[in-house]
Order: structure tokens, then C-alpha cells, then sequence
């Protein structure tokens, strides 16, 4: 999966389940201070993703997450 | 004759030198080279004033005369005497009483309810130790609100230390979420196991568990800050217990919990015990459903939103209201 890939799906996502403006959604955009995402909102994209990819994601993966592009990050990584 | 005379003079001479010299009073005391003795005797001093200095007792000014003293050293005695109390009876419990009755009880629901039983008990003893020890005093209402057999979610804000004290001492049969360190401690695991408390690991799990546990029928403890109030700031509930209380749709049983003057808040370390005995009062409100608040609103982060933002001010206007 390339980056670009997975940075228009997580707008996708956003988009439709979190309300979040598609243009917001850039690799610097902190989740919490410029997206209006509160841990809850946080804890339901991961389980979105998870259904997504169809992957399983290691506990705490996203416990560092700060930003679109550590989302992105993750991402890659599994 | 001469030598006789100079050894007479010589002699008064130098007994009037020293009389001279322990007159003058400002005149400082030649240097006592440093030998074993003294060393040991040095040390000894700087040893007590650092202790002294160090020690952690530190009467407020308001304390005044003997009776308070006295009542001020047993409270930091008893306060110190009940931390070991406290943690020589978790380590009891964790690895004798607890694995004994586990072994004993077959049946997963017998056991369940036999170790919570055991911990509220070993709780509220602690509490009526510690209140007839004179180190707290507290006022209960509202347990009435709770009815039995019911599933709530019990969201309470969180001054001190031993908030989840008396909340598990008066209701042991909740479910409650604890740090995953304690499901993993030697002397906590097999209690944490047996209690079948939540372990904090993972946001998503405990998320599903919370909300698993109250629609199974199960009450829950929660507390929405997190962690203890920071004194003197305002209340700040993280999002959580809201989205638990409307994902769950179960009736929210608030718990207002007060200490006045204030003792193991977030900011205080154990030993600064207050200048007066500390007083709880732990209020029990009548239960509110998320819905009678926010409405019928589909389980949305908006509904989630309102719901914390409602009990926060819920909260707020409690503790700000006089006691």
C-alpha cells in the first residue's frame, strides 16, 4: 500500500464517520487540536481502520499517535 | 634567685593571659583538630540537624499549644500506621485469603461474589479503623438512590487518594477499572483476577468492556477525570464515561465527593497531613439517564459530547454549592 493510498482512505473515513472537513486532513494536522477528535473518537477510528485493513493492530499501537501522519505511519506498519 | 623569680612571674603571667583570654568572649576558639572523636560527634550533629530539617512534620501556625500537637502527631503517626495497614492487608488478601477462596468456590458467579464480598468487607473495616483512629471522619447520603439489582454506571469525581476507598466499600459488587500494573503485581494478580476488575491496558478494550459489563447487568465504577483533581483547578472530565454512560444507555448514579480540609489530593504528598482531621462526605445523587438529558439522540461522538459536557457542570455546580 503506498502513502497516498492510505492517506485518502483515512479522509474517507474521517470525512464520513468524524465530520472532518476532507482539506483538513493533511500529514501535519494534529488529531486532537486542529481535527476536533477526542480520545473516543480516537479509540472508534482505530477499530475503523482495524475493519478496514482487516488487520489486527497491537494494543497501544495508536497510544502515541499525535498526528494524521503518525496515523499514516501506523498504518504502513502493519 | 633571678631564675626562681622569672619561673614565679612567668607562671602568674600565663595564668593572667588565660584568664584574659576565656574574659573575651568574641575571641574565637582555636580549631579542635579533627581526631575520631570529635568526627563522630560532628557527624552526629549534622546527622540529627538533617534529620530535623528533613523531617516531613511541619506544624502549621494554627497549631498551638500541646493538645494539638499531640492530636497532630498521632494523625501523622496513624496516617503513616495505615498506608501499612493498607498495603500489609491488600498483600494478606492478594496472595492468602484470595487464592484460598478461590480454590474453594467452584462455581465462577460464587467466587465472583465471595471475593467481592471480602474486599468491600477488608474496605469498610479500614474505613472504621481509620475513622475511629481519629485520622477522618465521613458523612454518607443517598443510598437509597441506588436501587438493588439494578445496573448503573457510578460516575463519581475524584479529590483523593482513597476516593475508590469508600466506593468500593460501599458498593462491592460493582465492577470497577484498575491499572494494568495491578494485574500484573504479584501480590494484586490473583485479587485483580478473582474480582474480575477491568485492567486499563488498551482505550479500545476498555472502552467494549465497560460497555460489555453494565449491558450484561453489571454496575460500573468510573471516574471521569481520570485521576485526581488537580487542586484548585476546575473539573475536567475526559470523554470516556460519557461515551460508556451512551453507548451503555444505563442510568448514571453521580457521586459527589467532597474533603474539607483536603488531604491526598493529586498535589499533596501523604505525609502533609492536614492541620484539622479531614472530612468526607460522599453524597449519592438520584440516578439520570443519559437519554433525560441529551434526548433520544442516536450514539454519536455529538451525543457523547453533550453528555460529558452536562456532567461536568453537573458536577462543578455540586462542589461549588456550599457543603
Amino acid at each position: 500500500m503506498h502513502g497516498p493510498d492510505n492517506l485518502a482512505r483515512l479522509r474517507e473515513v474521517l470525512a464520513q464517520d468524524f465530520d472532518v472537513d476532507p482539506a483538513a486532513v493533511i500529514p501535519e494536522a494534529r488529531l486532537e487540536e486542529d481535527l476536533d477528535l477526542d480520545s473516543i473518537d480516537a479509540a472508534d477510528l482505530v477499530v475503523r481502520l482495524k475493519e478496514l485493513t482487516g488487520k489486527a493492530v497491537r494494543p497501544g499501537a495508536f497510544r502515541s499517535v499525535r498526528t494524521v501522519g503518525d496515523v499514516l505511519r501506523v498504518l504502513e506498519s502493519l | 634567685m633571678d631564675d626562681v623569680e622569672k619561673a614565679i612571674r612567668g607562671f602568674f603571667n600565663s595564668v593572667i593571659r588565660k584568664l584574659r583570654f576565656s574574659d573575651r568572649e568574641h575571641v574565637r576558639e582555636p580549631p579542635v583538630p579533627e581526631n575520631g572523636v570529635t568526627s563522630l560527634y560532628r557527624f552526629g550533629r549534622l546527622l540529627k540537624t538533617e534529620f530535623f530539617n528533613s523531617l516531613p512534620i511541619t506544624r502549621p501556625a494554627s497549631l498551638r499549644g500541646p493538645v494539638a500537637a499531640v492530636g497532630y502527631g498521632w494523625r501523622w503517626l496513624g496516617t503513616a500506621l495505615s498506608f501499612v495497614l493498607f498495603g500489609a492487608g491488600s498483600i494478606l488478601l492478594g496472595i492468602v485469603v484470595v487464592p484460598l477462596v478461590s480454590l474453594a468456590s467452584r462455581d465462577p458467579a460464587q467466587r465472583l461474589q465471595r471475593v467481592r464480598g471480602i474486599i468491600g468487607g477488608a474496605l469498610r473495616f479500614f474505613i472504621v479503623v481509620t475513622r475511629h483512629a481519629g485520622l477522618m471522619s465521613y458523612e454518607v447520603e443517598g443510598l437509597e438512590n441506588m436501587v438493588a439489582g439494578r445496573s448503573y454506571l457510578i460516575v463519581a469525581n475524584h479529590p483523593t487518594l482513597i476516593d475508590a476507598v469508600f466506593l468500593l466499600a460501599f458498593f462491592p459488587m460493582a465492577d470497577c477499572v484498575i491499572k494494568e500494573g495491578m494485574a500484573r503485581n504479584f501480590f494484586t494478580r490473583h485479587l485483580v483476577r478473582a474480582a474480575n476488575y477491568i485492567p486499563n491496558a488498551d482505550p479500545v478494550a476498555l472502552l467494549d468492556a465497560a460497555v460489555a459489563r453494565l449491558k450484561s447487568g453489571r454496575s460500573l465504577i468510573l471516574f471521569p477525570e481520570g485521576t485526581r483533581t488537580v487542586p484548585g483547578a476546575p473539573l475536567c472530565f475526559k470523554p470516556g464515561a460519557a461515551a460508556v454512560a451512551v453507548r451503555s444507555g444505563r442510568e448514571c448514579l453521580p457521586v459527589v465527593i467532597r474533603c474539607e480540609p483536603m488531604t491526598l489530593s493529586k498535589s499533596d504528598r501523604w505525609y502533609r497531613i492536614p492541620p484539622r482531621r479531614a472530612g468526607f462526605s460522599i453524597s449519592v445523587q438520584p440516578p439520570v439517564a443519559p437519554a433525560q438529558v441529551i434526548g433520544a439522540e442516536p450514539v454519536s461522538r455529538y451525543a457523547n459530547r453533550s453528555f460529558n459536557a452536562w456532567l461536568q457542570a453537573y458536577f462543578s455546580a455540586r462542589l461549588a454549592g456550599p457543603g
